[in-house]
């Protein structure tokens, strides 16, 4: 009894340090990644040009055109989906009206859009967040009429349609894939680390988004997070090149005179630059995509190469969503997870699981005891699902609502048991059999 | 000697109780774990099951001495372990060995003896030896008791004491054979008995080795924490006026090694746990009932069992 006091007082004690020394961090972190979120803004509005006298913008305006989207941004981490939703879509509306909608600001949002939807895929997939798949489900349509905005304002810009009396360029769609290229990147790489730092910060506050989950789950997925970040990013740099930017100004036009052949915009013809009147209006980035000159047959091998990195990274990709995809069978309303409970994680050594283990560890025997977890879990009717607890191994294979799987259930059973029970070592046939028998 | 070699003599001595005894083989094999983990068994059934025979065929079925007491109400601790006499001729005590100086010994009906004779079975069983006239000798290092009870005929019987009980590993039921098993039953005595063809298949050393091999099976930690969650539960049970005693613990858990040895594995599983507490708890526990209700021990464990998380994965998500 003193002694499991004591562990809950330690492991007490360490919660309370390891979350002062993470949400300091992530503070550091936060303010780190805005900064570096304002500063590709201010880069990409051409800020500094204007010190020099070269720039386009006003102070202030550029500062609304920075701020605004901040704030807005920081909303909607407070309110609920909805209350943002319709937010977001009244000033944008109000920008527009005014004629303040600029390219940076849709930027931003868009960035914010994508990167969004792949941490909710992330949390999705890698911790098998069921409250995620939940809300996913019921800000649905909220999502889709987000993004729908989003997807809709940044049209309007390149159409040049939505603000005429903007003080800003309207921008061709050539520097708008550029741009968005190179912001997404940078955008990208600021937010792995702020995420590592957040969720570690929130683990040990026990937060319920991450708080009950295994430790090296989250772990892994941090990992995961950061590799695929960097293989969009490495992705957008090729997405930068030249001959791919030419093939998205291609479609792009083609959309924009198709979209004028049919009078829906109420332009004569495309517009790839439009200076504004007065002495210190300069050509911004757009004329960088298209002075340069390249001989046509000096792009191929250019483009061969591209292509194959691009197919390269597609694959790692797809490998990467595969595997965890099959970890998580969406057969089910309810799927696969795996939660620990308080003193069970098995993050500090001090502390010792009884009795029943929830991490998984990565050796032959952790990957038996997860195959066979698996197989509980997809081979048990729903109905029966209540009657499971205070079942042996053996028990839960005659729970099978599918005869013809026990045979298979009992030889799976079998390893199990020895993985779970004995001290024998588990081969890479065992687990190899227990593959083989699981599909 | 392995777990294989473990398997395969326990599959012997089996098969030749079975040339005897029909569709008992769940019944023999429990008998077998009991003598493998040093324990005694108590077989409790109506007459004419074959509890006798059972005996029979086990201590035929091993090499070595088997004696047979048939207890009676007059009978006397010294029929039971043996006396010191005078010797006229040679003018001094001397010792007789009673029937316990063997390696199986069968008490018949055990519960006809009063409790004074029970009682000097309790040394034996559970230390090995005898005190007599303050001389101990020790017995033989194959030591097995199978006694047998009725538990329906009360009149003239004395009911085993709580501390006689605890001595025993298991207390099983023979039952009554299914009609098919019957049929088989009649051929196999029609002409013959096959008890008294029948011939020894192990010696006793291969019982002594086999014996000590089975505590080399590997028993889990969290399989020990699931035993004593079980054992725990019987002593805070409002059911239960007395709970399992801790030599009850170390019953089930030498029941289980030697259960996982005679299965061919080298490790328990819960499994094990699960079937043996069955009979090996029921008989230790003292419930809040009289002694007729006493008899659905069986079913307050079973309840207990039941109601005790089993360590297998945290299901809890499924």
């Amino acid at each position: 009894m003193c002694q499991s006091h004591s562990l809950y007082v330690k492991w007490g004690d360490n919660m309370q340090r390891e979350e002062a020394k993470f949400g300091l961090a992530t503070e550091f972190c936060g303010a780190a990644m805005k900064g570096l979120v304002l500063y590709c803004i201010l880069l990409m509005t051409n800020f500094w040009k204007y010190q020099e006298g070269a720039g386009d913008f006003q102070p202030l305006l550029t500062a609304s055109i920075v701020l605004l989207p901040m704030a807005l941004s920081y909303i909607y981490c407070k309110w609920d989906n909805f209350s943002c939703t319709l937010l977001h879509v009244a000033v944008t509306a109000l920008w527009c009206a005014i004629g303040a909608l600029t390219v940076s600001n849709e930027i931003y949002y868009s960035i914010a859009a994508v990167v969004a939807m792949g941490e909710s895929l992330f949390q999705k997939f890698f911790l098998g967040d069921m409250d995620a798949r939940r809300y996913a489900r019921r800000y649905k349509m909220q999502n889709y009429i987000k993004y729908g905005v989003m997807i809709a304002v940044i049209s309007m810009i390149m159409l040049q349609y939505s603000n005429p009396g903007s003080k800003q360029y309207p921008v061709s769609p050539t520097t708008c894939c550029g741009y968005m290229v190179v912001a997404f990147g940078v955008y990208v790489l600021s937010i792995i680390l702020y995420r590592y730092m957040f969720l570690q910060y929130n683990y040990f506050r026990q937060k319920e988004s991450v708080g009950g989950y295994a430790y090296r789950q989250l772990k892994r997925m941090n990992v995961i997070m950061a590799v695929v970040a960097l293989l969009l990013i490495s992705l957008s740099m090729i997405l930068a090149d030249e001959s791919v930017v030419k093939l998205a100004e291609k479609l792009l036009t083609g959309i924009m005179e198709l979209l004028i052949a049919l009078g829906v915009t109420g332009l004569s013809k495309i517009k790839t630059k439009q200076l504004e009147t007065g002495s210190k209006a300069v050509d911004v980035a757009e004329g960088d995509w298209n002075v340069r000159k390249v001989r046509p047959a000096a792009q191929i091998p250019n483009g061969l190469v591209n292509l194959v990195i691009v197919l390269v990274v597609g694959y790692v990709l797809f490998k990467i969503y595969k595997r965890f995809a099959a970890n998580y069978k969406t057969g089910n309303d309810e799927a696969e997870y795996i939660r620990v409970n308080d003193e069970k994680e098995k993050y500090f050594s001090t502390i010792k699981s009884t009795g029943k283990e929830t991490g998984f560890s990565n050796n032959n025997r952790g990957k038996i005891r997860k195959l066979y977890y698996k197989m509980i879990d997809a081979g048990i009717d729903k109905s029966t699902r209540s009657a499971v607890q205070g079942k042996t191994a053996r028990e839960l294979t005659e729970m099978f609502s599918k005869p013809y799987d026990r045979d298979n259930a009992r030889k799976m059973t079998k390893i199990y048991e020895k993985a779970r029970y004995s001290q024998e070592d588990c081969t890479d046939q065992d687990v190899e059999e227990m593959k083989e028998l699981s599909v | 000697m392995d777990v294989l070699e473990i398997a395969q003599e326990c599959k012997k001595i089996k098969d030749n109780i079975e040339k005897v005894m029909v569709g008992k083989g769940e019944v023999i094999e429990l008998v077998l774990t009991a003598l493998l983990a040093g324990g005694h068994v108590l077989l409790d059934d109506v007459p004419g099951t074959g509890k006798t025979m059972l005996a029979k065929s086990l201590a035929r079925s091993l090499e070595g001495r088997f004696k047979r007491i048939q207890f009676t109400p007059d009978l006397l601790p010294s029929d039971v372990t043996g006396l010191n006499y005078f010797n006229q001729k040679e003018q001094e005590f001397v010792f007789r060995e009673g029937p316990v100086f063997a390696n199986v010994v069968l008490a018949d009906e055990i519960n006809r003896a009063t409790p004074r004779t029970q009682s000097s079975l309790l040394e034996c069983m559970e230390e090995r030896q005898i005190t007599i006239d303050g001389t101990t000798r020790a017995l033989e290092s194959l030591f097995f008791v199978v006694a047998t009870e009725n538990p329906i005929e009360t009149v003239g019987t004395f009911p085993l004491p709580e501390a006689q009980l605890d001595r025993f590993m298991m207390k099983l039921s023979v039952g009554f054979p299914e009609a098919q098993e019957e049929v088989y039953m009649m051929q196999r005595f029609l002409s013959d008995n096959p008890l008294d063809s029948l011939e020894a298949v192990c010696s006793k050393e291969t019982v002594v080795k086999m014996q000590e091999a089975v505590k080399h099976v590997f028993v889990h930690e969290v399989l020990q924490k699931y035993m004593v969650e079980i054992i725990q539960a019987t002593r805070t049970s409002s059911n239960i006026l007395a709970g399992v005693s801790p030599r009850g613990s170390l019953a089930l858990l030498r029941c289980v090694q030697a259960y996982a040895s005679i299965q061919g594995r080298t490790y328990a599983t819960p499994d094990d746990v699960k079937y043996l507490a069955q009979f090996v708890l029921p008989h230790r526990i003292v419930p809040l009932a009289s002694y007729e209700e006493a008899t659905d021990n069986r079913r307050i464990i079973a309840g207990i069992v039941d109601s005790t998380d089993v360590p297998v994965e945290n299901f809890k998500g499924v």
